[in-house]
């Protein structure tokens, strides 16, 4: 409920043309006037680059977090250990310092790989952040997965990356969905990293409201702002329906029952 | 499709230190051979099996199959490119998937991969030889846990391994279920002529299954032999009273071949020095009970308890300060607590050259 009162508060602001207290004396004055002033060129820019920001972080973190959890869960490997700690590690780094140490980084190789200034470069501390979620979650999606499911895989003739991809994952598929979904919302709001990167040309929509903001455009910020939690809230519902339509529960029993 | 095991060893490290699960094993399959490696758990008969199946590596010691070497300590070749099919005995069969897709996924892809348009019709021929061409679109958790082994053996023969390796796979089963699976099986590895290893804890699968049979302890095997030599002729103690019941009677060998025991005199030729400490051995099923006044070879104890078993009658008799269990065709008329007398053939004593296993 207690998020209500600030969104409640955002919504109304988003429909007035100057910040007013919400009272009936004010209703006449409610407009649509901000929505229809919120797309620009440069929000059109940011929409596309948080498409783009969206289409990689999320992808990208989770295809790690399966490499990182399958060694960590099914190999003897003695690099688990390690590989484990490393992809745990970036929750202990504040995201402002990943995010400068990113740049460094970028604006030292930008000779070779231009990725300072690109919208490239915020997904790309996105994965880095939110990796550990995704392979947190799919450590414990895996490690239930029952070793022979794998090993019937192997004496079945399938190579280890053929038993990966056709038993592993489609069995932790819920929780590889999951994870996806939860990085993906994580890189739509994440506005710190993406501030810190801010060039010209690579603003997301997250950057975008601090921006006008910045200019005293309260309105057009309560209408973006708006926005960005609808549409939220629009693919969380959309994720929810479609994890409950997985075949989660088949699943589930099953590994139950083989770990019996 | 000869399967050569020789100075087999692996090791694994656990809490309490080194264990050495398999300690020297050296073991031949011959063609179309069905060999059962028996023992209770920790012996190291499912290491070996997964030794085989490229599932551990061998840290000493080299396996071949069909004179490529397979694994040697250098050459190590990974399960998938084994001719192998394989059983566990958790079923393994993959959740997600149907009978047919589970059946199918080793041909489309599996190493041993086959031409698109052969794929449905070897799947129903492996799902027929299980008997389940009719639930071949079901999701394969719908499945009993009957049915869901079958699909595990169609899976692992849908390939057309030269080589069958199964882990207790009827362990998870009822006993009823057990007994026709086990026919079954039998049925279906002679059928395909496939050369089977067979693990099992479980000593009747073991005897009505195996061509051959290797008695593990330990990590070593003990007796190697056909069901009936293990079942008559066991090397020792361990061995006579994992492969069926049998009663130990301690006793010293005489100078005229005889022994002495808490139950007398016992005429059966020890091969030992006289005064060795031996233990006599006697299946339950070779000791009958006798009316009274019956002949050479009887002893007379007291009847402690009495089990109605159907075919059999189980007996438990003190007598010489032991218990002596029979298996009796035809029950005395004693009741519990009244005398009986049994009848002890000589020649169905086995003399072993220590003391029974504990």
């Amino acid at each position: 409920m207690e998020v209500f009162l600030p969104l409640g508060m955002l919504v109304w602001a988003s429909l007035t043309p100057y910040l007013i207290a919400p009272s009936a004396d004010a209703l006449p004055l409610l407009t649509l006037a901000n929505y229809g002033r919120m797309l620009t060129p440069q929000s059109a820019r940011g929409l596309a680059n948080t498409v783009v920001v969206l289409a990689i972080a999320p992808l990208l973190a989770v295809a790690i977090a399966v490499a990182v959890a399958w060694i960590v869960t099914r190999t003897a490997s003695r690099l688990r250990g390690i590989i484990d700690v490393l992809a745990f590690a970036p929750h202990a780094v504040p995201s402002v310092l990943v995010a400068v140490g990113l740049a460094y980084v970028a604006l030292l190789a930008r000779g070779a790989i231009p990725l300072y200034g690109s919208v490239l470069i915020i997904a790309l501390a996105d994965a880095i952040i939110y990796l550990a979620f995704a392979s947190r979650t799919l450590n414990a999606a895996m490690i239930q997965v029952h070793h022979e499911l794998e090993e019937a895989g192997r004496v079945g003739g399938l190579s280890p990356l053929a038993t990966l991809r056709h038993v592993i994952v489609p069995l932790v598929r819920p929780a590889l969905l999951n994870s996806w979904f939860w990085v993906a919302l994580l890189s739509y709001r994440e506005v710190t990293m993406a501030l810190v990167l801010l060039t010209q040309f690579n603003n997301v929509i997250a950057t975008d409201i601090w921006t006008l903001w910045r200019e005293g455009e309260v309105n057009r910020v309560a209408a973006l702002g708006t926005s960005l939690v609808a549409v939220m809230l629009a693919l969380i519902v959309v994720a929810t329906l479609a994890l409950r339509r997985s075949p989660v529960s088949r699943t589930a029993a099953a590994g139950a029952e083989a770990a019996a | 499709m000869t399967i050569r095991v020789s100075g087999l060893r692996k090791a694994f490290a656990t809490a309490g230190g080194r264990i050495e699960a398999v300690a020297g094993i050296d073991l031949t399959l011959h063609p179309g051979e069905f060999l059962v490696l028996l023992g209770p758990s920790g012996c190291g008969k499912t290491t070996t099996l997964r030794c085989v199946a490229g599932l551990e590596r061998a840290d000493e010691g080299r396996i071949e199959v069909d004179g490529a070497v397979v694994d040697d300590g250098d050459r190590f070749v990974p399960p998938e490119r084994r001719d192998i099919g394989m059983v566990f005995q958790s079923y393994a069969v993959w959740p997600h998937l149907t009978v047919a897709e589970n059946v199918a996924l080793p041909l489309t892809h599996g190493q041993r991969r086959v031409a698109h348009r052969e794929i449905a019709p070897r799947v129903a021929e492996a799902l027929a030889l299980v008997r389940l061409e009719a639930l071949a679109s079901r999701p394969v958790t719908e499945l009993s846990g009957g049915q869901q082994q079958r699909v595990a053996l169609a899976r692992a023969i849908v390939t057309r391994p030269k080589v069958l390796l199964m882990d207790e796979p009827l362990s998870n089963l009822d006993a009823r279920l057990r007994d026709s699976m086990r026919t079954e099986l039998r049925r279906l590895t002679q059928a395909l002529g496939v050369t089977t290893l067979y693990v099992t804890h479980d000593q009747i699968e073991a005897l009505s299954l195996g061509d051959r049979v290797c008695v593990m302890r330990a990590g070593r095997i003990l007796q190697q032999g056909t069901p009936l030599e293990v079942y008559e002729a066991p090397v020792d103690t361990f061995v006579a009273a994992f492969v069926g019941d049998m009663n130990f009677v301690p006793g010293t060998v005489r100078a005229d071949g005889a022994v002495d025991t808490p139950l007398g005199r016992v005429a059966c030729a020890a091969r030992a020095a006289p005064g060795t400490a031996v233990t006599l051995g006697m299946r339950p099923e070779h000791i009958t009970a006798e009316p009274d006044g019956a002949v050479a070879d009887s002893i007379d104890g007291v009847l402690r308890a009495r089990t109605f078993l159907g075919e059999t009658t189980a007996l438990q008799v003190e007598a010489g300060g032991l218990t002596l269990v029979a298996k009796v065709r035809r029950a005395p008329t004693s009741s519990v607590g009244q005398p009986v007398r049994l009848h002890l053939p000589r020649d169905a004593w086995r003399v072993f050259d220590r003391a029974p296993a504990a």
